[in-house]
């Protein structure tokens, strides 16, 4: 059975983490992993619950070396590792922080009591060994396994390597990562990555915009930012001053370009964004301010197979369906169109709302209940609203319940209650009696969750260009094509329209048309926030990108008069 | 049950507005939790909460601030610790 090394690159005197802004070198790491991995018990299933990045890699190694398996619950919430225990019954949690979690067999990993001088040679660990089992919620209400070999791992950590080495391919990375290494993206980004690459990490896991900004500053450069949409808006907004950042990677939500451009400017950075989901781990990157398609990883391909795009990888043994609705441009590059029916995302958690109703519905007085996602807005964060039936019972008695079934991300907000829900005569609840109910308790408004008052957003108009335009007689007759000057001037009068009042065009930059517009298609304009008088835009037909640019203007003082 | 006061009641504003919570400022104790029980916000909020608080008053909120399980315990707590820090 071939073994694939737990460093790659080892160097001893090279440093693998930062602690407390002091440095860890390779051959102090592996004497820790060395010395801890006696200590482990003879289970073989572990739950790391390691707060601490660098603890939590000791950890994960010691287990790998001793042929043990790290579970990744999704969240902590009590009943899901109740669930994940009866499952695992030979399974112990390990810990930084003294925690104690009731009913489980756990140890507590102390570093300091971690021996630095014992000698060691750099471990190798079979390739199909399970490294780790990352859980996703199913259908049925209780977690789904996920199996991730050793292989798997440093495969995908290698290949996802390449996608971010900047032109100098020797410089050794040190990262910060803003997301839990007990998620996969995390995991692979945060732990994989480094071990694989010969570079170095940051213990900590910075939160606050102030916090990422103390922690880039503890580390030397090259960087590497480990982040979400969610986080690079809030440092984007909070418009501190940040050190250079060679490259970003952002996942969990799809980056708007806007974000995705402000970003690289304020960052002096590439951002690279990932996809990919727990099934598979990450299987595709793209430059967002650069590219729309997707493109896989080295050695992967994408087919169809009984109306279903699937995923073929060498490291996955049987084809991979794709969670996400997908166009193929050539069995490496695809686009993104979004998530079919149930399924949703939120803060980088993924569930179903059927899943999410039947938790509702399990909970002792609940005779029924539903859950809805209303609509959002670019690089925020949604929040769920239920409704339940649920006679005698209080919404706080059903939150404490459904807290510890749910992960916080997905609690209702809020939750209703009311004497019925409007199921038609087979039982089903139709999409528009559900519509109707939203509709009469929340005002339209309501159903959004707008920004602060004080963080900018930005406008999002849709234009239709009829058949009828006089643009279009002369432009490739019987294939007609909207004329760029035509885009244009929409993206213009979006402008007039936003600002209230006419504009003169001072100057368009860095224009560019990515694919063909035909007449008759909704095309949604997206206007970056106001910036003394210059707009960044985006055209889109659904998740394609038309069309993207910036315009300088300038104000003129009469008023909008209403364009036809 | 202790009343809130007016910076307390500027500050609910604030969390009401900031994540849209459908609930008046009034109905936020002061010595209620703001996360896990009480309220129920989460980390996403958060980082909204902080992103405002930085703006308004250009206090910045870090995790490894020891105080923060005391500064986010409650309304009275976060005000308290705005006003404390507060440059502007």
């Amino acid at each position: 059975m071939n073994r694939l090394p737990l460093l790659q690159n080892y160097e001893p005197q090279d440093i693998i983490a930062w602690k407390d802004g002091l440095p860890i070198t390779q051959s102090v790491f592996l004497s820790h992993v060395e010395s801890f991995k006696k200590i482990l018990p003879d289970h073989p299933y572990v739950i790391n619950l390691c707060t601490n990045r660098y603890h939590f890699l000791v950890g994960f190694a010691a287990a790998l070396i001793r042929g043990q398996t790290t579970l990744l619950p999704p969240n902590n919430v009590s009943g899901v590792l109740h669930q994940i225990d009866e499952s695992y019954p030979k399974s112990y949690y390990l810990t930084d922080n003294a925690e104690i979690l009731e009913g489980h067999f756990g140890i507590i990993l102390r570093i300091d009591q971690l021996s630095e001088t014992l000698p060691f040679k750099n471990p190798s660990i079979s390739e199909s060994h399970i490294a780790a089992i990352a859980f996703t919620s199913g259908s049925t209400g209780s977690p789904r396994p996920n199996l991730k070999t050793w292989g798997s791992l440093v495969s995908i950590a290698q290949k996802t390597g390449v996608r971010i080495k900047t032109s100098n391919s020797d410089a050794r990375m040190t990262i910060v990562a803003t997301v839990p290494h007990q998620h996969m993206y995390g995991l692979e980004t945060s732990i994989l990555l480094p071990i694989q690459h010969g570079w170095a990490f940051a213990s900590e896991r910075p939160f606050f915009p102030e916090d990422i900004r103390a922690t880039l500053s503890q580390i030397p450069s090259p960087r590497l930012l480990v982040s979400t949409p969610i986080h690079l808006r809030s440092c984007v907004t909070e418009q501190a001053t940040f050190p250079t950042i060679e490259a970003i990677l952002s996942a969990t939500a799809p980056l708007s370009e806007s974000l995705a451009h402000e970003a690289e400017k304020m960052f002096r950075s590439t951002i690279v964004e990932i996809y990919g989901f727990a099934e598979a781990g990450t299987i595709a990157t793209r430059q967002t301010v650069r590219e729309t398609p997707w493109k896989l990883l080295d050695g992967l391909s994408l087919s169809t197979r009984q109306g279903e795009i699937e995923l073929e990888a060498p490291y996955h043994p049987v084809p991979i369906p794709i969670p996400d609705t997908v166009t193929l441009q050539s069995p490496q590059e695809f686009l993104l169109d979004g998530r079919p029916g149930s399924l949703i995302n939120i803060g980088g958690h993924r569930a179903s709302l059927d899943d999410l109703s039947i938790q509702l519905t399990s909970i002792d007085g609940v005779n029924d209940a539903v859950f809805y996602l209303p609509q959002t807005t670019q690089d925020s964060v949604s929040r769920l609203i239920a409704f339940a039936v649920a006679p005698g019972k209080t919404e706080d008695h059903i939150l404490a319940n459904l807290r510890t079934k749910i992960a916080p991300a997905f609690l209702p907000r809020p939750l209703y209650l009311v004497d019925s829900l409007p199921r038609n005569s087979t039982g089903k609840l139709p999409a528009d009696a559900l519509t109707a109910l939203v509709y009469s308790h929340t005002s339209i408004n309501d159903t959004t969750k707008p920004s602060a008052p004080s963080i900018p957003t930005s406008t999002e108009i849709t234009v239709t260009i009829g058949s009828d335009h006089p643009s279009l007689s002369g432009h490739f007759p019987g294939k007609p094509v909207v004329p760029g000057v035509v885009i244009l001037s929409e993206v213009l009068d979006a402008i007039r329209q936003d600002e209230g009042t006419s504009i003169a065009l001072l100057e368009a930059q860095s224009v560019k048309f990515h694919s063909p517009l035909q007449p008759n298609v909704p095309l949604t304009i997206t206007l970056d926030p106001r910036q003394e008088q210059e707009r960044t835009f985006s055209c889109k037909v659904g998740s394609t990108l038309v069309s993207s640019g910036q315009i300088r203007y300038r104000l003129l003082e009469t008023h909008l008069q209403k364009h036809s | 049950m202790s009343v809130a006061s007016p910076f307390e009641k500027e500050v609910a504003q604030l969390i009401v507005t900031t994540l849209n919570l459908k609930m008046d400022p009034d109905e936020i104790q002061p010595l209620e939790p703001l996360f896990g029980e009480g309220l129920g916000l989460d980390s996403i909020d958060a980082l909204e909460l902080a992103l405002v608080i930085s703006q308004n008053y250009g206090y910045k909120l870090r995790s490894d601030d020891p105080d923060n399980v005391v500064i986010f315990s409650s309304l009275q707590s976060l005000s308290a610790a705005i006003e404390k820090n507060r440059t502007k």
